[in-house]
């Protein structure tokens, strides 16, 4: 990368998380950089050879974080710091393309050539399909369960997927291999994507009200509730989250309804499914390998939460 | 969505629940649902188990210590 743009480096620099700067490493984002090099250790690769498809895997990591709060008009820390949604936007302009330029930098190391082209192109092919997804996500009045699963399939899915195919392709060719790594990606982005969506049903524990309703009503236990409730219980359950819940009362109704209709129990049916479909795909993946051993520790942590 | 519906009959219906854990084929089929091997054992589990994991209010806490961002 140029560094002849200080002040666009800098912000670039500043929104990049550093890696060990949570004190507590579950909550350290910067862990999933590792993917791409465990996947292609744990088929026989060098992982100092993902070391481009890594950074620029995580470039766009950052850059759809900024994306989605400036989209879902989440007040985040970090673009006040960065100096506003103008400047955040430019900031995220900058790391896609930065993102870019690592993946075509790969043409100057002994790769064949190939291969950087076949995998720069699923970098941008799947980018475009999370822009797609989250398009839709923007755009929908509502979202049903399928459409649910549709956005967060083309989002964090195929966006963890990317890491672990794109990473297992620089230790083997074998199309099987690639396609369990791809596979494994995918479940572990699913289940992260639903522990994702959580976030605003803590604000409501914590306060009692509803900060945002736009994404509460957007998220997983709405979408299934909204699916499965009668009629008559799901207008209600609707009718609060468009008033905010406010109240320890109204938010403790809104609660109760999702716990009567097993929403708890449907979150952790789908992180468990999902959990053994990821295991799955990494015995498909044998021998047996220490990076093997870490990818299925990484993904154990997620269920066991 | 055939998950989403058998979970909802689970929480909502005593009567099918006690009867998934004795002959879960033939309760699902009598709905004309179907579920994966892995689906059903988790059901089965959970339903002979402690179900305090699975309150809403119990799962949204642990979960967020891992939020991808």
């Amino acid at each position: 990368m140029s560094f002849a743009w200080p002040g666009l480096v800098s912000a670039m620099q500043l929104v990049i998380p550093e890696p060990g700067e949570k004190t507590d490493s579950q909550r350290d984002p910067a862990r999933w950089v590792t993917l791409p090099g465990l996947c292609c250790q744990a088929v026989g690769g060098r992982p100092n050879s993902t070391l481009e498809v890594s950074a620029a895997w995580f470039l766009l990591f950052t850059a759809a974080h900024i994306v989605d709060s400036i989209e879902d008009g989440d007040n985040d820390p970090l673009i006040n710091k960065l100096g506003g949604t103008g400047v955040a936007i430019n900031t995220t302009n900058g790391l896609f393309l930065s993102a870019v330029m690592l993946l075509q930098s790969m043409d100057a190391k002994e790769i064949p050539k190939g291969l950087v082209a076949k995998i720069t192109a699923d970098y941008l092919e799947t980018i475009l399909g999370m822009t797609s997804g989250q398009h839709l996500d923007l755009t929908l009045q509502e979202i049903s369960l399928d459409q649910w699963w549709q956005i967060a399939e083309a989002k964090s899915g195929a966006f963890f997927s990317l890491a672990c195919r794109s990473g297992a392709q620089f230790g083997t060719s074998d199309p099987l291999k690639v396609h369990a790594f791809s596979e494994y990606g995918f479940h572990v982005g699913l289940m992260l994507q639903i522990m994702d969506d959580l976030e605003d049903f803590q604000l409501l524990l914590n306060s009692g009200e509803i900060a945002s309703p736009r994404s509460l009503e957007r998220s997983l236990a709405a979408a299934y509730a909204h699916e499965i409730l009668p009629s008559a219980i799901k207008e209600e359950f609707t009718q609060l989250i468009r008033i905010g819940a406010a109240g320890e009362e109204m938010s403790d109704r809104f609660l109760d309804i999702l716990d009567e209709c097993g929403a708890g129990l449907y979150m952790v049916a789908e992180l468990e499914k999902h959990y053994e479909l990821g295991m799955a795909a990494l015995r498909e993946a044998q021998p047996a390998s220490p990076a093997l051993e870490k990818l299925e520790e990484i993904i154990g942590v997620l269920k066991a939460n | 969505m055939a998950l989403a519906q058998v979970v909802y009959q689970i929480s909502t219906d005593k009567d099918f629940a006690s009867r998934l854990q004795t002959d879960p084929q033939a309760t699902l089929a009598a709905k004309g649902w179907s579920l994966s091997k892995e689906e059903i054992a988790f059901l089965l589990s959970t339903l002979r188990s402690n179900t305090e994991r699975t309150e809403f209010r119990h799962v949204v806490k642990p979960l967020l210590a891992l939020r991808w961002y």
